[in-house]
């Protein structure tokens, strides 16, 4: 399970502890009714709902989540989220060496009671508790099914629908889980989803009838769609910005590359491009993380951006060779990047060469080193600014810019830990000022990752439909959706 | 006679484990692997997946392993749809696109071997001329363009049809009309030049002085010797057109075996690339050996010999 | 009347050729220039006779010079196709047995082969991260050209069997000439017709195939247009809400009449060729003999 629409039906199955509100992204309670930090913030304890039930009709307790969160350390799981449990105590060693399963720091003392026990703080524990990783799974399920315990008749689920039927690449059909403890409140009784790869198709499905609500609006028509009442769209937890290749001599002076930084003009690209209330993006960590201010990065400033390259050693591009720009290429990034190549040439003087490669070609070139400039998008996990900053630490594989500064991880490292008897609110303000410290010397100073833009989210939702919520991280809740009248 | 079949069938299977010999190892020439994605995989899960699709192994083990389970019928599992086997994803997509593709044949063959013949008949006539550039016409319109203006007008405009998912009779209306007409263009042609040239040969000349109907002499003795070349551009065309095609799939949101190509190439999903290599390949040797059956059956030159 | 056909279709083709060649002179505005206050203007409105796209490019100057690439691609693909076709087609019929039998098993294991994976492994394995449009169209052309052939080579195949039997090829032989100059002198002369028949219809289909790359975005890259890539995108604003009908049409207009030019003109050719079998050598030469067969 990786992708946003995955996660989105996941989340309809299974009940996680908790769960983020919409506007705010706070978590809340869900399958924990209450959850608490100790003072130290080393432990968290959820407090299990006593009416939760499985869809067989078994309770829910605080050993299924136990179970459930140590099968997606174990390595023959193969989780590809794993890593988001690696603040656990003792969750490395046993995914990396297979030590004790006891020796991990989750435990159930009781049937409701769950204890986390972690590392050192992370402060955005209850949040992460919420992601699709974590979600619970029915340990007799699993074990008797093997590979397709997630098959219809053979799934057990403890969220407000179970799996009705399932036609691999044609239809899902949710229907309402008699057993859940939400079961009373009003809503649709099934719900029928298909899966469209194409927008364009999603789109006419829509406008003929045929579906009440799409979950992605192709870009070209979107400045139609913006004034209508059934267009629902949202800020997105993610940002679109361009890697550099900081090993490649031409762009090893970070002077060069807060130049390019300089010259590229976000808000025509948004208003005139992308179209669709994307925001311009001076941060790399978007907007939405109660308590933390991004810095303010580096605006458009065409003048500033010349002389910066002329003092650079480089007048109006000269001595630079042409730069590639790779981008997988798609019909958003394809559009982007001619933007790019022609800011770049007009400010600057600087010739990008467009690189447009198929998908996974474009990722072997990343994680190579084998680009000049690269367009990428990052999509947050947890509303906690690590989730974009962790990614540009030395050693981290989602790097990909050759960026290694010693003076950036010092900063994450002394983020990541309370002093000796600092309060936790202190730490939590301290933490935020040395992250938005770091994140100032990575978008404004190094210039590895040039912010661009912050994507939105887009639904079409029929004006029958009634209940429809959805949360920056792309996730709906399907459980208040109420059909009316068809139109 | 049965020896000859034998051998056929033999070399057949030769061309196939030829063909299933070369993809696999042509897949590994590409960049990229299936575990590879925006975010970075830890190692310890990254190699756990590895091992789960035997990626750990040498290359030769791995196609030891992937023929080894071939023999027991058993494709491996997808890598780019987790927990599904390749069998399963084959068994769910080749029922909608056989359907498809043997409709848009149906269609084709019906329409395109009506309208050679009538074209055919009177070679520079009125009906001959209006084909020709209906044919012309429909062969060169690119399909995804064909598909979108169908889709605009009886879809859009008109609603006679819906404009996607397979769901009733009426969901295959525009997704078939798309596959079959240009096809339906290259048999009229086909047809009609076998035919026109067909007509002026001696023996038809002699059915025709025999004072047998000209309608017989067109669907009896002309049109059998006039097929020839549709039957030969049937076996690739029918392989092709059967198993699915990405263009239409994608249009019209149909969850058929073009999909699963295209897919599973670009998420490097080995075992699915290679097992609908094998639906194709096999369907291509297959239909062109029936093919060359057909000719030979047809062609009264090769029954004389 | 055929005649009529392939002349008008030669005509169009000149048109075209014509109006590629001197794309730079006949373009109104440059390809690539964005200009982000004209986005979208419908055909004929301030100087854009086509009209323009969502950067605002205009669609006239973008598809003349999309004719070039296109043409360009076509007719190399193509002669690469035509080369390697008939060199392969010649050799597999004239040594016919065990060779001819494995060299056909060859191309029908070719023919099977996942084109999508061709095309990105010649897309990557040629081009760096700096490759600019020349080397890309380049990538192209043997993707293209290198899945043409396998047909080329079979019809030639499939001529070469009948005709190497014939007197005026085994006359050549018993006045003792080699294989090399019975297949360039004797048969190839006569299989002109047929190639140039089937050539001219393969121009068409790698137009197509180009479309079809582009529409999976793996075709020409950005900004350079090409037809296949112009319609592609075309194709995208096709919607309930709104049609940029412009950006669709005239592309598939232009890829639509390149490709009857074409066909006329390789009906025309069909029909010499048929006429030429008949003047050469023996009685039975109309009927081409090359349908595509499996195995010996």
């Amino acid at each position: 399970m990786t992708g946003v629409a995955e996660a989105r039906i996941a989340t309809a199955l299974f009940e996680g502890l908790t769960r983020l509100d919409p506007e705010t992204l706070l978590p809340g309670p869900a399958a924990a009714e209450r959850f608490a930090v100790s003072p130290d913030g080393l432990s968290v304890t959820f407090h299990l709902r006593p009416d939760g039930r499985w869809s067989d009709g078994s309770p829910v307790t605080a050993e299924d989540f136990r179970w459930s969160f140590l099968r997606v350390l174990d390595p023959r799981t193969a989780s590809p989220y794993a890593g988001l449990l690696f603040g656990v105590r003792g969750a490395r060693d046993r995914q990396r060496k297979r030590t004790d399963e006891n020796s991990v720091g989750i435990e159930a003392p009781d049937a409701l009671t769950l204890v986390v026990r972690l590392e050192r703080p992370v402060p955005y524990f209850a949040s992460l508790a919420a992601f699709a990783t974590l979600l619970p799974v029915n340990r007799s399920a699993v074990e008797r099914h093997g590979d397709r315990w997630t098959r219809p008749g053979h799934i057990v689920t403890n969220g407000p629908f179970v799996l009705e039927e399932w036609s691999f690449y044609r239809h899902l059909v949710l229907r309402r889980s008699p057993s859940y403890h939400g079961r009373d409140v009003a809503g649709a009784e099934r719900i029928r989803l298909h899966p469209v790869p194409d927008p364009n198709t999603q789109f006419n499905l829509y406008e003929t009838g045929a579906a009440d609500i799409v979950f992605s609006v192709p870009s070209p028509i979107l400045h139609r769609l913006r004034d209508r009442p059934d267009f629902r769209t949202g800020p997105r937890f993610a940002t679109a910005f361009l890697r550099v290749n900081i090993t490649r001599p031409s762009l090893a002076s970070a002077a060069v590359r807060r130049a390019l930084s300089l010259a590229i003009d976000r808000e025509t690209l948004c208003s005139r491009i992308l179209r669709g209330g994307e925001r311009p993006a001076y941060s790399l960590v978007p907007p939405g993380v109660a308590g933390y201010d991004p810095p303010a990065g580096r605006t458009f400033e065409p003048a500033a951006a010349a002389e910066l390259l002329a003092s650079a050693g480089h007048p109006g591009g000269r001595g630079l060779p042409a730069l590639g720009l790779l981008f997988p290429d798609n019909p958003e990034y394809a559009a982007a990047a001619t933007v790019l190549q022609h800011d770049l040439r007009e400010r600057l003087g600087v010739d990008i060469r467009l690189d447009p490669r198929e998908w996974k070609v474009s990722l072997a070139a990343q994680r190579a080193l084998d680009y000049d400039l690269c367009l990428a998008q990052w999509i947050g996990d947890y509303p906690d600014p690590t989730t974009f900053l962790d990614c540009f630490a030395a050693g981290s594989g989602n790097n990909r810019t050759g960026f290694a500064s010693a003076a950036y991880d010092t900063l994450l490292e002394r983020a990541a830990t309370p002093e000796p008897g600092e309060p936790p609110e202190a730490w939590i303000r301290r933490r935020f000022g040395l992250l938005a410290e770091a994140e100032a010397l990575l978008v404004g100073d190094e210039a590895p990752v040039i912010p661009l833009w912050h994507p939105t989210t887009r639904f079409l939702v029929a004006p029958a439909v009634q209940g429809f919520a959805a949360n920056a991280l792309g996730l709906v809740s399907f459980v208040d959706l109420r059909a009316g009248e068809r139109r | 006679m049965i020896p000859f079949a034998v051998r056929r069938v033999g070399g057949l299977l030769v061309t196939l484990l030829l063909i299933a010999t070369v993809s696999f190892f042509l897949l590994r020439l590409a960049p990229g692997g299936p575990f590879d994605a925006d975010r970075e995989v830890d190692a310890a899960v990254r190699a756990a997946q590895e091992a789960r699709y035997r990626l750990d192994r040498s290359l030769p083990a791995q196609y030891a392993g992937w023929l080894a389970d071939l023999l027991r019928g058993d494709l491996g599992p997808s890598s780019c749809y987790p927990g599904l086997t390749v069998n399963e994803v084959l068994a769910a997509a080749i029922p909608p696109s056989f359907l498809l593709g043997g409709l848009a044949l149906g269609i084709a063959l019906v329409l395109g071997v009506l309208a050679g013949a009538l074209a055919g008949r009177h070679p520079g006539g009125l009906a001959d001329r209006a084909v020709s550039m209906f044919a012309l016409l429909f062969i060169s319109i690119p399909s995804f363009v064909l598909g979108a203006a169908l889709l605009l007008l009886f879809s859009l405009h008109l609603r006679w049809f819906p404009a996607g998912l397979l769901e009733g009779a009426a969901s295959l209306v525009l997704p078939v009309l798309t596959l079959g007409l240009p096809m339906a263009a290259v048999i009229a042609r086909l047809a009609r030049s076998g035919l026109a040239e067909t007509m002026g040969e001696d023996w038809i000349r002699t059915a025709r002085s025999k004072g047998i109907s000209e309608t017989r002499v067109v669907l009896v003795h002309g049109l059998r010797t006039a097929l020839l070349p549709v039957v030969s551009f049937l076996g690739p065309a029918a392989a092709g057109v059967l198993t699915g095609s990405v263009v239409v799939e994608r249009i019209f949101a149909l969850p058929g075996l073009g999909t699963h190509f295209v897919n599973s190439a670009l998420n490097r999903d080995y075992s699915l690339v290679m097992g609908t290599v094998l639906v194709y390949s096999a369907l291509l040797v297959t239909l062109n050996f029936l093919s060359d059956l057909a000719l030979a059956a047809l062609d009264p030159r090769a029954r004389t010999r | 009347m055929r005649g009529a056909a392939s002349i008008l279709g030669g005509g169009m083709l000149l048109l075209m050729g014509a109006a590629a060649v001197l794309a730079p002179l006949l373009a109104t505005h440059d390809f690539a220039a964005q200009d982000l206050s004209a986005q979208y203007l419908p055909p004929g409105s301030s100087g854009h006779l086509l009209g323009t796209d969502l950067e605002g490019r205009d669609l006239l100057s973008r598809l003349l010079h999309g004719s070039r690439v296109s043409l360009l691609v076509a007719l190399l693909a193509t002669l690469v196709s035509v080369v390697i076709g008939v060199a392969f087609g010649l050799v597999s019929g004239y040594a016919g047995g065990r060779v001819d039998a494995w060299m056909m098993r060859m191309v029908d294991v070719l023919y099977a082969l996942p084109f999508l994976f061709l095309v990105i492994l010649v897309m990557t394995l040629f081009l760096g991260p700096r490759a600019g449009p020349g080397g890309r169209v380049a990538a192209l052309l043997i993707v293209l050209g290198a899945v043409q052939w396998l047909t080329m080579a079979r019809i030639v195949r499939g001529q070469v069997l009948s005709l190497r039997s014939r007197d005026f090829v085994l006359a050549a032989r018993a006045l003792g000439a080699g294989p090399v100059r019975i297949l360039l002198r004797h048969i190839l002369p006569n299989l002109s017709g047929i190639i140039a028949a089937y050539a001219t219809l393969t121009v068409p289909r790698v137009i197509l195939q180009e479309a079809f790359l582009s529409f999976l975005g793996l075709g020409v890259p950005e900004p350079y247009p090409s037809w296949g890539r112009l319609a592609a995108e075309g194709v995208r604003g096709i919607t309930a809400v709104e049609t940029h009908w412009w950006l669709v049409t005239f592309p598939s207009v232009a890829i639509t009449l390149a490709l009857l030019g074409f066909q006329l003109l390789g009906d025309g050719f069909v029909r010499c060729a048929g006429d030429r079998g008949g003047a050469r050598g023996s009685s039975r030469g109309r009927r081409p003999a090359g349908r595509p067969r499996t195995g010996a």
